[in-house]
């Protein structure tokens, strides 16, 4: 665990908030969750690297010219610093996605601490691998208020920008996700305060034994016996699934190679836009304008109890956010616009959204019809260029005419 | 004593002048790229060497008139007994430094219009340049995206199957004026480019052609002029002037990455690199 | 029993007007809803005098974020955003510029000039008893009530106030969602415009008329003092110029609220709200407020000018150089101010031919102002110049005016403004004109008519220190900025160090920052000399500066109705040193007796 101290030329310094949902424990359960996120991460302005992650915090480089690389931790730090200028504004200084800007903004920015990321090159639930974070900061995207960062990394001694922010933001998240984590480790113990109180009020009513005293005793054990194992586990969990995107094998990749785009494709990927089966048209409307039947529904909130519904009708996503299937004819794909980013969403569907995965339901002919049909939609019918027919550069003649 | 307000007026200048003629060295001065911070456009240099000239003919009249105000403060502060001329005025001086003037603003005004000609007026842009436009920069809260043709074709005014995208980062082969068309999706944008003296509005509704050409290879910035919002500040592009050869193959590139189906580049790549290494644009 | 000061033995004279004496008036008539142009005046040299400390401390949050980006504001910081360590967002940084301006112009600047002063001066120096419409001059007052309070009501909606620049350009400003505060705040600050709008457009009414109708027998046209003259100009051009942008800005407020799109084309998809419908033009915004605007830059200059030009005479002790030239010559910017409007949108994207003709006219009205300063200087050379501290505000005046006037070249030149166009180079150039011209003119027209308006002295001392503060404090913060604007450095931007060829440029803007604190704070220095010698000050007669124009005439204070004997007027107001008579000056309603003119030849003038 190194610690170390941040700058301290601010007054009041950032801190990071607490959960909503940790605000909904009561005081002695809450006062675990607190200490281990200050133990364990620290404030914006002294972080914690905590080496149970498997996160580059930065080696200590006692020859570095930048003085300030000599201690471990170096590179958490440097990401913090680009973070606070670059993000903080919408992204909020602990990830939740409520920066100052962010009400004004739609949809609006991630909350990190779900640990779920929509756009990824990765199977289904699972986490986003660097890379797919990184070329989300390379690329923006597209329709939304997160713009392209990619200038951070020009010039010399910028070339590791994204990749520090793109740690800090992962260690951004694991820290929001251990936090709902042990918020329903202790809810589980009875942490609520709406239980509690609940408790009470039966015990005062004689429907059971409990008091105040001794809902509270038995809170205080059982945190004292179970939520120092609790920590361990959740934090080890964590660190697991943030290690194992970086295996090859959570890479969504197809098998075989783009079915040629022609027009049979197209006809066949159409059928299965239009099939039972897949239920494209259902959300992204027959002519995949995004309107389809599902969007007018009223859906239920989910893990409410008794269920409750959303007032606006319309799908909505993990966040509990209004969500609108993409119009797939408006030819902007945030996920990035190759085929083989179109053959993810279609494979491994976009997390914390209402677009499935396909992954077990169709093939990969399949999909990639799929794909040639999506493509063709922002043309009317027109296909896409195909990778091997993909024009030669520009004959040389022209060119050289060009010279004045 | 009293003199002193002579001196105050006169140090105020003089501080002015010392502070512009010191600021080439402090680098208070056009944005340096190249040596001397010469524009890095043909053009650039040509309202660069407009601005030297109204720079002289100002430092000329600004010294002059600074040295004429703490003249009088010097030489005719109030002292007992003396009396004031009195005098209304002279005809022929209001017509020397009205028709002077005049002269000196119709020289600058009338000698400027052929760079700003060259700069807007469609008709006088390099015809290849304006025929063959390289790509069109659509400007969006807060993020430049770039639409290139395809590698070949002639870029369209509706967005084609194969055309290119980037964003936020323009490549532009060298040593040719380029011509690109500019559009917004939102709001007022302007697209600068202070090392080769560039601006123009991006006006949502209207298209518009802009050209420049780069004598220097290399990355220079591109700035957004006209506020756009919250996010003004954010929208930081990069131009990449490259040599004609590595522009194409620029495109090529592109073009490769943005039709990758996942299965070709891997084999290409073969199985020596951890597969993170693929997903690189 | 109408005066300001009641203890002055002056103000008890008997006044010319008859009608508005002989009944007492309650506190609430005398002083608030007040019809005596001296108090309307004086009410909005207070109110506007607030302002500039609101508006000043608006620009010390912008000097602060451009100094220290991201890091703890000063008050506003910890107030507001605790949670991010104080910082404040950016859309903060762009309210807080647009407001800035939105300030200055509406609220300070131009109810300064043409309210404060204009409303204070007009009658006492063509010699009524008071404006022509007494009801609607008090009505203009009031209406800028409503505007200071939309435009401070909107700070505190969701969104905060405007932040789409003073300049409000669609679509930035018309789309609710293309900005936080584009929504409720830019609808107020409309609303607020609109306010403004009429109450300056009641003064302009009634300065034209009361000019016109209302001059003391005698007082022909080229009697008039040149204040009077800019006065008058200014507000003929406040008529023409003013409908245009209310005009403009309830097509804008239309566009916001009930949805036609005079401004905004179709198919726009900003932050993803639903796509704009119609076929509206941006560039129809532009043409309409900088036709209403770039006059009204002339509103904010030329009244300046006006006082500036009797103050250097006054304190030259010596005629006014070229009276009849300077008046041409305001009247020349007058008429071409309304036909070089376009040179704000040379990079807009319209018809590069009109670029052209519009950097013609650009050049030509620099003309006008080049005659001005040269009859300054002319007016200096060979005068006998006391060095109060209204005469050192006008030597600032002239003094920074040259630099506003030079740098105005630059970007009257099209090529050049390719470049220049909005960087520093333009934000130093009209600093320049409005602060360094019309703000030192305005702190010397303050001490110079003090002592009329309460008929005591403004404590020389303490002036003199508050304008070498400020004009030192002035230079250091706007000079650098042509040096910024000719390395590039844009407008608005809330952390120009993102970009790395203006990473260097972090320190100029700290001194700069330094400075704008010192001269900020210099003003508590006037505004302490204000109210402490309105009590307090050393009482004066009735011509303390021994000056020629009608109101040194009047008792100071002057009572309701100003005169208390009927002024009438045989000379111009410039004649100081002259032969006629022993003093150096020769008041304007100074009767002289056929042996005295006879007694020596005048010297024969250009006029």
């Amino acid at each position: 665990m190194g610690l170390f101290a941040g700058c301290g030329d601010q007054h009041p310094s950032p801190r990071f908030a607490l959960n909503k949902k940790t605000l909904e424990l009561d005081k002695i359960a809450r006062e675990p969750i607190v200490k281990a996120l200050q133990e364990n991460f620290g404030e914006p302005n002294r972080l914690i690297a905590w080496q149970k992650f498997p996160f580059d915090y930065g080696v200590a480089d006692p020859k570095a010219a930048d003085a300030s690389r000599h201690e471990a931790g170096w590179r958490l730090k440097e990401g913090r610093e680009l973070y606070m200028r670059h993000c903080l504004h919408c992204h909020g200084v602990s990830g939740d996605g409520d920066g100052p800007t962010a009400r004004f903004l739609n949809p609006r920015p991630r909350d990190y601490r779900a640990g779920v990321f929509k756009f990824t090159s990765t199977l289904s639930g699972l986490k986003p691998s660097h890379d797919d974070l990184k070329r989300t900061l390379q690329n923006g995207i597209p329709g939304t208020t997160m713009p392209s960062f990619i200038v951070l990394e020009k010039g010399p001694g910028n070339e590791e920008n994204l990749d520090l922010i793109v740690d800090y933001v992962r260690w951004l998240s694991a820290r929001g996700e251990l936090e709902l984590k042990l918020v329903s480790e202790l809810a589980a113990m009875g942490g609520r305060k709406s239980e509690i109180e609940q408790r009470v009020a039966e015990g005062k009513k004689g429907e059971s034994s409990d008091t105040l005293e001794s809902i509270m005793a038995d809170l205080k054990k059982s945190i004292a016996d179970g939520f120092a194992d609790a920590l361990q586990e959740s934090a080890s969990d964590l660190a697991d699934s943030w290690a194992r995107v970086e295996q090859p094998e959570s890479v969504v990749r197809p098998k075989v190679k783009r079915t040629r785009p022609d027009q049979e494709s197209i006809k066949r990927g159409r059928a299965i836009f239009l099939s039972k089966e897949a239920k494209c048209a259902d959300c992204h409307g027959p002519a995949g304008l995004g309107n389809g039947s599902l969007t007018e529904d009223f859906w239920d909130i989910p893990n409410t109890n008794p269920v409750q519904k959303y007032k606006r009708p319309g799908l909505h996503d993990a966040w509990g956010e209004p969500q609108m299937p993409r119009n797939l004819t408006s030819g902007v794909y945030r996920g990035g616009r190759r085929p083989v980013d179109l053959y993810r969403r279609v494979f491994a569907g976009i997390k914390g959204t209402q677009m499935p995965a396909f992954g077990t339901v169709l093939n990969d002919a399949q999909i990639w019809d799929v794909v040639n049909y999506a493509m063709s939609l922002p043309f009317h019918g027109e296909q896409s260029p195909y990778p091997e027919e993909a024009p030669e550069a520009a004959p040389a003649k022209k060119v050289a005419s060009s010279q004045h | 004593m009293r003199k002193a307000w002579s001196l105050f007026f006169l140090a105020a200048a003089v501080v002015a002048v010392a502070a512009c003629w010191a600021a080439p060295g402090m680098h208070w001065w056009f944005p340096q790229k190249s040596p001397g911070g010469h524009a890095v456009s043909p053009l650039g240099n040509q309202i660069d060497d407009l601005f030297y000239l109204i720079l002289v003919i100002t430092s000329v009249t600004f010294i002059g008139t600074q040295a004429m105000l703490a003249f009088v403060l010097w030489k005719y502060e109030a002292a007992p007994g003396r009396r004031s001329a009195f005098t209304h005025g002279s005809h022929s001086l209001e017509v020397i430094w009205s028709v002077v003037p005049a002269g000196i603003m119709l020289f600058i005004a009338l000698y400027q219009m052929d760079v700003w000609a060259r700069y807007r007026i469609q008709s006088r842009f390099d015809p290849y340049a304006f025929e063959h436009p390289i790509a069109e920069v659509t400007a969006r809260q807060f993020e430049w995206r770039i639409r290139y043709p395809a590698p070949g074709k002639t870029l369209q005014a509706k967005p084609q199957p194969d055309d290119l995208y980037t964003v936020n980062d323009f490549h532009i082969p060298l040593g040719r004026p380029v011509m690109f068309q500019l559009r917004s999706d939102d709001v007022l944008h302007s697209f600068f480019l202070p090392h080769h003296r560039v601006k123009q509005d991006a006006v949502p509704g209207m298209t518009i052609p802009v050209w420049f050409e780069s004598t220097q290879t290399g990355e220079f910035e591109l700035v957004c002029a006209e506020l756009c919002g919250w996010g003004h500040y954010k929208m930081r592009g990069q131009i990449t002037a490259q040599r004609e050869e590595e522009f194409q193959e620029y495109l090529k590139k592109l073009s490769q990455s943005q039709f990758d189906d996942g299965v070709l580049a891997a084999n290409a790549a073969g199985a020596q690199q951890a597969p993170a290494g693929e997903e690189k644009p | 029993m109408s005066t300001l000061n009641p203890a002055h033995p002056l103000g008890h004279a008997h006044s010319g007007d008859d009608a508005h004496t002989h009944h007492e008036l309650s506190f609430v008539r005398k002083y608030v809803f007040s019809t005596d142009h001296k108090i309307i005046g004086i009410q909005f040299l207070c109110t506007t005098l607030l302002m500039l400390m609101v508006g000043g401390s608006l620009a010390l949050g912008v000097r602060w974020q451009l100094a220290f980006p991201w890091k703890t504001m000063p008050i506003i910081g910890p107030l507001l955003f605790s949670s991010q360590g104080g910082v404040v967002p950016p859309e903060f940084y762009t309210m807080l510029f647009t407001m800035h301006a939105t300030v200055m112009i509406f609220l300070v600047i131009i109810p300064i000039l043409a309210g404060a002063f204009g409303n204070f001066v007009i009658p006492l120096q063509i010699g009524a008893d008071d404006m022509a419409f007494p009801t609607l001059n008090m009505l203009s007052y009031w209406f800028m009530w409503p505007a200071i309070g939309f435009f401070m009501s909107s700070f505190f909606v969701e969104g905060g106030g405007a932040a789409a620049g003073w300049t409000s350009y669609p679509s930035l400003s018309a789309q609710a969602a293309a900005a936080p505060g584009s929504g409720a705040g830019q609808t107020l600050w409309l609303m607020g415009v609109t306010f403004v709008g009429v109450s300056s457009m009641m003064g302009s009414v009634n300065y034209m008329t009361t000019i016109i109708n209302m001059r003391a027998p005698g007082m022909t046209l080229f009697r008039m003092p040149t204040t009077i003259w800019a006065m008058f100009i200014t507000a003929i051009l406040q008529a023409f110029a003013l409908p245009v942008l209310t005009a403009a800005g309830f097509m804008l407020l239309m566009d916001r609220l009930v949805g036609t799109c005079f401004f905004t084309p179709g198919g726009l998809i900003i932050n993803n709200a639903e796509p704009t419908v119609g076929s509206g033009q941006i560039l129809l915004w532009q043409h309409l407020f900088w036709f209403y605007s770039h006059p009204a830059v002339y509103i904010m200059i030329l009244p300046a000018m006006g006082m500036v030009s009797d103050m250097i005479s006054t304190f030259s002790r010596k005629p006014l150089f070229g009276y009849k030239p300077m008046v041409y010559s305001l009247s020349a910017i007058a008429g071409l101010g309304f036909i070089v409007w376009g040179h704000h949108m040379f990079m807009s994207g319209m018809n590069p031919y009109l670029g052209m003709t519009f950097m013609l006219s650009t050049m030509m009205i620099a003309l006008p102002s080049a005659v001005k300063t040269f009859n300054w200087l002319g007016t200096l050379w060979g005068g006998n110049i006391q060095f109060t501290v209204p005469m050192l505000n006008s030597l600032g005046f002239v003094s920074m005016f040259i630099v506003g006037g030079l740098s105005g070249i630059f970007m009257a030149a099209v090529p050049v403004d390719i470049y220049i166009h909005d960087t520093y180079f333009i934000v130093a150039h009209f600093h320049y004109v409005l602060f360094g011209a019309t703000m030192f003119g305005v702190f010397g027209g303050i001490h110079y008519w003090f002592p009329k308006m309460f008929g005591r002295m403004m404590n020389e001392s303490v002036g003199k220190v508050h304008f070498v503060l400020s004009f030192i404090g002035f230079n250091c913060t706007f000079f650098p900025m042509h040096l910024l604007g000719v390395a590039g450095m844009p407008r608005r931007l809330a952390d120009p160090y993102n970009y790395p060829y203006l990473a260097h440029l972090l320190p100029m803007n700290q001194f700069m920052t330094y400075s704008a604190i010192l001269m900020g704070f210099a003003q508590f220095l006037l505004l302490g000399n204000f109210f402490y010698s309105m009590f307090k000050g050393k009482k004066v007669g009735r011509n303390p500066w021994n000056a020629n124009s009608l109101e040194w005439t009047a008792p100071s204070p002057p009572g309701h109705g100003n005169f208390d004997i009927l002024p009438v007027v045989y000379r111009g107001p410039y004649e100081y040193a002259s032969p006629l008579v022993e003093e150096d000056f020769l008041p304007q309603t100074r009767r002289l007796t056929p042996e005295q003119m006879a007694a020596v030849k005048p010297p024969a003038t250009a006029h």
